[in-house]
């Protein structure tokens, strides 16, 4: 039995996640805290020098507005995860003006001109044997939602991720990141789960989503998980949230990479000790690719610990702002959940 | 006693052979370049590029872009009479003018400048961005050891002669934070009765250096931080120098061995260690660990010839390389030994 509040929360928690960090996005810390003051904590005006130019306080980008248009053609098909559904879906998505066209990924904009029949080959035939540049966080950075599907069974979330991913992220990096965040997220819609639970699915996705993705293809770069241990390990040493966030993003990144902001997300997380709130806020503060951290811990935390460790606020007004309906989705997975 | 000329060589010669010997096992990860290039081992020669890599159609020992870069540049710096922002632009232009080094091997950053210095269009779509974090690539720190060896023993001159090189391509506070870390640590290895330490010390303060100097006037940039990623690699080198496989596999997974200017640096930093500075030990490590191999190679071989000299380097290679590549190594190495005074 998965619980409607834990549900909600990874919706809501993704949501505000990517929404928070869409002003903050691309800045060091330094910038950040040199623009507004300090360290952001509310959902701010994306500034004019920034990815999310243009957008309203509370408005996300690619992240979740991917996430939300894939699980919403989930729960429409009665919850089976299947590869033509999640390409109908990201075809959609594509469609969406403010979403696709303004903040899509390198790696995702390439596969999804490839889906439609634009992609243009290469003059001389040239095919490489490894794109390295493709290990990307986009992956990851909508898999929380899509484990909404699992039951709270890892390997079912991890190999629904990889259905999902695999389309625009098909490398053994980039689909590590997404099964770490994807198990860890159904670990955390178990009843009575903890932190530590969802740090173990997280290693344990990280693991499986190289093993499985390595015969999708193999490429080469940092790993997911080795990465990981070492961000937890630095989430536990440090002595506060501040230095955790330094920490974490002078040594393990927080960039466009996988095998940095995957990392990031679970040092951050640790270093909270489990709080949504302070957790999303380091991710949103980190710098550099900070909308994709703070979805990702939104994701998992929110569902650790429900929409109810979040303001009440923020679910009328990520809904509002958007145009989306996070309650209406939590209700359509409840039902599929309870249905078995 | 290892003379000066005897350093340059060694910078010139390790940088060479890591590019050369690294062109072949570039973007495969450690387990592909031992299955596919070194026949089930690693790979300890120069090989014939397979038609998948970027390399492929050269011949064995040919070089990429970072001896090619690094050696017009040198050779433009000794015409000048020392580094300028003139000659470094010039050499760039002059490089792109070689369409076997240009056409396959210039990278997204350089491509770009290249462009800009031609007065060339170029894609302004994200012009209004005020970092441009994939700017932060390696592109600098491979080339930027030439900008040690010109100023051997002083690390603030290297430093600040780096930003003046390479600010042209890479003109943000990451990509420059490792070129400076880079040419401190070749200065300082440049330096009589140097030791291992001391040019790890320089290069994490090249990589402060660099990073507080540039961010002053450079196109902003955010990523992880090279000075702490050199710890990282440092100790990685430190803990697994007799364990070649190890080694090889946490430098690639940790710290990473990528495009990006704090994956390649502070692994080269990390092989240097490992291999206490010799030439050769250093370069096996840089062409077999995995993604951008040559890049690695290529600056952990200038680091390591700067700090040896070319005296354990068999004779070989300078030959076969200046042949294979119709480059006069051994007077590029004259003339900036008679320059530096």
């Amino acid at each position: 039995m998965i619980a409607y509040d834990k549900i909600l929360g990874c919706l809501v928690g993704a949501a505000a996640g990517d929404a928070m960090g869409a002003a903050t996005e691309i800045r060091t810390r330094a910038q950040i805290h040199e623009l507004f003051g300090g360290d952001v904590r509310t959902f701010e005006k994306p500034p004019k020098d920034t990815f999310a130019r243009g957008s309203e306080p509370g408005q996300v980008t690619d992240d979740f507005s991917v996430a939300y248009v894939t699980a919403r053609a989930i729960a429409d098909n009665g919850g089976a995860v299947t590869g033509e559904v999640a390409k109908q879906a990201l075809l959609e998505w594509s469609g969406v003006e403010k979403w696709f066209a303004r903040f899509a990924g390198p790696t995702t904009r390439a596969h999804v001109a490839a889906l439609k029949g634009e992609a243009v080959p290469a003059a001389d035939g040239f095919v490489p044997v490894n794109e390295n540049g493709q290990s990307t966080n986009g992956a990851a950075m909508k898999s929380a939602p899509i484990a909404l599907f699992s039951g709270g069974d890892l390997d079912k979330a991890i190999a629904d991720a990889l259905t999902v991913c695999r389309l625009t992220h098909s490398n053994q990096i980039a689909l590590s990141g997404a099964a770490a965040v994807a198990a860890a997220t159904a670990a955390a819609l178990r009843e009575g789960a903890t932190l530590f639970d969802v740090v173990q699915a997280g290693l344990y996705g990280a693991r499986e989503g190289e093993r499985l993705g390595g015969a999708v293809h193999t490429n080469a770069g940092a790993s997911v998980e080795k990465r990981m241990k070492m961000a937890i390990a630095i989430g536990l040493f440090a002595h506060d949230m501040d230095e955790a966030i330094d920490q974490i993003g002078a040594y393990i990144g927080s960039g466009l990479m996988a095998a940095e902001a995957v990392p990031a997300v679970f040092g951050l997380m640790v270093a909270a000790k489990g709080d949504t709130l302070e957790a999303i806020c380091g991710g949103v503060n980190i710098g550099d690719d900070t909308d994709t951290v703070a979805t990702m811990i939104g994701g998992i935390l929110g569902a650790l610990n429900g929409a109810g460790s979040m303001p009440a606020e923020y679910l009328p007004y990520l809904e509002r702002q958007n145009g989306i309906e996070l309650e209406q989705l939590a209700r359509d997975v409840k039902a599929l959940a309870d249905r078995g | 006693m290892t003379t000066k000329y005897d350093r340059i060589m060694g910078a010139f010669l390790g940088c060479a052979i890591g590019d050369a010997m690294g062109a072949p096992t570039e973007t495969r990860p450690i387990a592909l370049i031992k299955e596919h290039v070194g026949g089930g081992d690693y790979v300890r020669d120069y090989c014939l590029p397979l038609p998948d890599t970027l390399s492929a159609g050269q011949p064995k020992g040919q070089f990429t872009d970072d001896f090619s870069v690094s050696y017009l540049s040198a050779r433009a710096f000794a015409r000048a009479g020392g580094i300028t922002r003139q000659a470094a632009t010039d050499a760039l232009i002059e490089w792109s003018s070689y369409d076997r080094y240009y056409i396959n091997h210039s990278g997204p950053t350089s491509k770009r400048a290249i462009a800009l210095c031609k007065g060339e269009p170029v894609d302004d779509a994200q012009d209004y961005a005020c970092c441009r974090n994939a700017w932060a690539t390696n592109g600098a720190g491979m080339k930027a050891w030439v900008a040690g060896v010109f100023n051997s023993g002083n690390l603030d001159k290297a430093i600040d002669d780096a930003i003046l090189m390479c600010q042209v391509s890479h003109d943000n506070p990451v990509a420059l934070s490792a070129a400076c870390a880079v040419a401190a640590g070749v200065a300082a290895g440049m330096a009589q009765n140097s030791t291992v330490a001391d040019v790890v010390k320089a290069g994490l303060y090249g990589a402060r250096e660099g990073y507080a100097r540039s961010w002053r006037f450079a196109r902003s940039s955010a990523g992880a931080s090279v000075e702490q990623r050199i710890r990282m690699a440092v100790t990685i080198g430190t803990c697994y120098a007799h364990d070649f496989d190890r080694l090889l596999q946490e430098m690639t997974d940790i710290v990473g061995t990528g495009l990006n200017a704090n994956e390649a640096i502070p692994a080269a930093f990390g092989f240097f260690v490992a291999a206490q500075g010799r030439v050769m030990d250093g370069v096996y490590m840089g062409v077999n660990c995995g993604n951008d191999t040559d890049t690695v190679a290529a600056i952990t071989g200038a680091l390591c010839g700067a700090f040896s000299g070319a005296g354990e380097i068999p004779p070989q290679h300078l030959p076969f390389l200046s042949e294979v590549n119709d480059m006069d190594i051994r007077q590029a190495v004259e003339e900036v030994d008679r320059v530096t005074g």
